[in-house]
């Protein structure tokens, strides 16, 4: 049995729609040098992505209340 | 966690440390619990958001990011040893030069501009002339900028006295360049209008308790007192809401 293929015209707006979810998804892997906080961090200072810091060395420490 | 804490409060603005909450706790008790710690009262941020993806799933874990963002090191705190703190070195003593491959007739322009010499730095590009010049002084106009944005939210945040330290840095490092000669006087013009006085004198005193308090017991009855004094001393400022902040965070209950 065969299935049909969807015409390019059915694909181009799929595919438009899964890149643009892609574009919109929060920086978090990979380099984070132009990371920005969806909420500004607690003593930020006014500091709302990394790219701000950019000419020092940022040290990110991962730990747990519990 | 306290050895990223000893690292902010010894290398202070040098260095930025980012903690990173990633069990889930909500942010008033994580910020409770950071309190009674005795990790706050430096230059740290806190958040729940990775801006990069951790390495593991076990916890803790330690980043390093160079001058331009780039990972430099990842993993657990114990793997580095020493190699972690030299390699902290290394990035604040490269982001006290120029950049790598500047030109070598440039190199002067920003040793002068880290050094805090912006007005020089841009006479030195002006001697220099060309392109590579011209973007040199660009990326001075777009960090100083920065600074002064900075300067404005401090102020329009309430953090007075941080605002004044910056903007006298500013001043100095920017005379005899009128932009942003200017854009410095704006913000020093509003430090000085009457009506930030009540401000000033809230974050001048919740700042010197939050100094005094916060390696002692922050929490304790009259520590706790003295912010809700401020508060109430200063009703409106953006000062109060942070003492106030300060005492419902004492109420929070969290074992350590």
């Amino acid at each position: 049995m065969k299935f049909p293929i969807p015409k390019l015209t059915v694909w181009i707006p799929i595919l438009a729609c899964v890149a643009s979810i892609a574009s919109s998804a929060p920086s978090t892997s990979g380099s984070g040098a132009n990371y920005s906080f969806r909420d500004p961090p607690l003593n930020s200072m006014g500091v709302k992505s990394l790219s701000e810091l950019r000419g020092k060395p940022i040290v990110i420490d991962f730990w747990g209340k519990r | 966690m306290p050895a990223s804490t000893k690292l902010q409060e010894k290398l202070g603005d040098d260095v930025q440390v980012i903690f990173v909450e990633s069990q889930g706790t909500p942010k008033d008790v994580y910020e409770a619990f950071a309190w009674k710690m005795k990790w706050m009262g430096n230059r740290a941020m806190w958040t729940t958001e990775p801006p990069i993806s951790p390495k593991s799933n076990g916890l803790p874990e330690v980043a390093l990011l160079g001058i331009d963002g780039e990972v430099i090191m990842q993993g657990h705190p114990g793997d580095f040893g020493k190699k972690f703190e030299e390699a902290i070195a290394a990035e604040i003593k490269k982001g006290k030069e120029a950049p790598e491959g500047t030109p070598k007739e440039l190199k002067k322009a920003w040793q002068l501009f880290n050094k805090g010499d912006v007005a020089g730095a841009f006479a030195e590009c002006d001697k220099v002339g060309g392109d590579d010049a011209g973007k040199a002084r660009n990326e001075f106009v777009a960090r100083t900028t920065a600074r002064v944005t900075r300067a404005k939210w401090l102020i329009d945040n309430g953090y007075v006295s941080e605002a004044e330290k910056l903007l006298e840095t500013l001043e100095k490092s920017v005379k005899a360049q009128a932009d942003l000669a200017t854009k410095v006087a704006d913000q020093k013009a509003r430090l000085a209008a009457s009506e930030l006085a009540d401000e000033r004198e809230a974050d001048k005193a919740f700042t010197f308790l939050v100094g005094k308090i916060a390696k002692e017991k922050p929490f304790e009855d009259a520590n706790v007192k003295k912010a809700q004094q401020i508060a109430s001393k200063h009703p409106g400022t953006k000062t109060a809401a942070r003492a106030d902040r300060f005492v419902a965070l004492s109420k929070i209950a969290v074992s350590k």
